[in-house]
């Protein structure tokens, strides 16, 4: 490639960087369970691939949400591979062989103002980390990205119903785990 | 679905049952049916009805989180910065 649209593809990332990096870290951090190390490696991957497949960018989007599916796809690949441990909480059985579900507390002292703080956030981010690779695509895309049932199916290549039986498990299991933290809070 | 299948449904619903359609009323429109049929349920089931809030409490916790802004910091940004500027074809 011709030198100088190396530089000016590396111009083109430096002005995503300046005015899409922000937005781009808060997107993965958010999703990465606040893990900063992680996000920072991602967006710097994201900015990098963006480069080598600017070509084939056809400007149909904008270029913020351009790069967001980049990033998004990985942090697919990221649950993916580090998320794959944590199958076991996912597979836990939250309901009694009657069909009952089990160990539901009131959560005190949680009012609506109790979600947007520092505190709830920190759960919701443990917690999150502890989904598997499945349940946290769909917790991710569906319900922080708010995607249509439709575009989450044709993006994860999975049925409507399929979606479904992962984001009530998703919700299952963020459920019990932020329970458990909130009741230690406490103590 | 049948009236018969309909009133079974609404009689005999489970929590595992009931807290999937609650879990779907996020994501789509319920039936007629579905509703009372996870209404029935969480008449006489109070750990559902803990539930049902405790969604609500997770569905909007997420997506306020997901919205929330962070700054790169100084030295992650110089770092990315110079990855960019190192980046070159591979040949």
């Amino acid at each position: 490639m011709p030198s100088t649209e190396i530089d000016n593809l590396q111009q083109a990332a430096l002005t995503w960087l300046d005015e899409h990096g922000d937005f781009l870290y808060g997107y993965a951090l958010s999703r990465l369970g606040n893990q900063q190390a992680v996000a920072e490696d991602l967006v710097q991957d994201t900015l990098l691939a963006g480069m080598e497949g600017y070509a084939r960018f056809e400007g149909g989007s904008s270029v913020r949400t351009w790069l967001v599916g980049i990033l998004r796809n990985k942090i697919l690949a990221h649950y993916r591979k580090e998320f794959r441990r944590n199958e076991i909480l996912d597979g836990e059985s939250f309901f009694n062989q009657k069909g009952h579900i089990q160990n539901v507390a009131r959560w005190k002292d949680c009012p609506d103002e109790a979600l947007g703080t520092a505190e709830f956030m920190a759960m919701l981010d443990a917690c999150l980390s502890k989904l598997s690779p499945a349940a946290a695509a769909a917790f991710m895309m569906s319900i922080m990205d708010g995607m249509s049932t439709d575009e989450v199916c044709q993006q994860l290549e999975i049925s409507p119903k399929n979606l479904s039986v992962r984001l009530h498990r998703a919700r299952l299991a963020m459920r019990q785990c932020i329970q458990t933290q909130w009741l230690a809070g406490e103590a | 679905m049948s009236f018969v299948s309909s009133i079974k449904m609404l009689l005999t619903l489970r929590c595992e049952e009931s807290t999937q359609l609650l879990s779907d009323g996020f994501d789509r429109d319920l039936s007629r049916c579905e509703r009372w049929a996870v209404r029935l349920h969480s008449i006489s089931c109070r750990p559902c009805r803990g539930v049902r809030k405790q969604f609500v409490a997770i569905q909007r916790a997420a997506q306020l989180r997901g919205q929330q802004p962070q700054p790169l910091d100084g030295p992650a940004r110089q770092e990315i910065r110079e990855a960019i500027q190192k980046q070159v074809e591979s040949p």
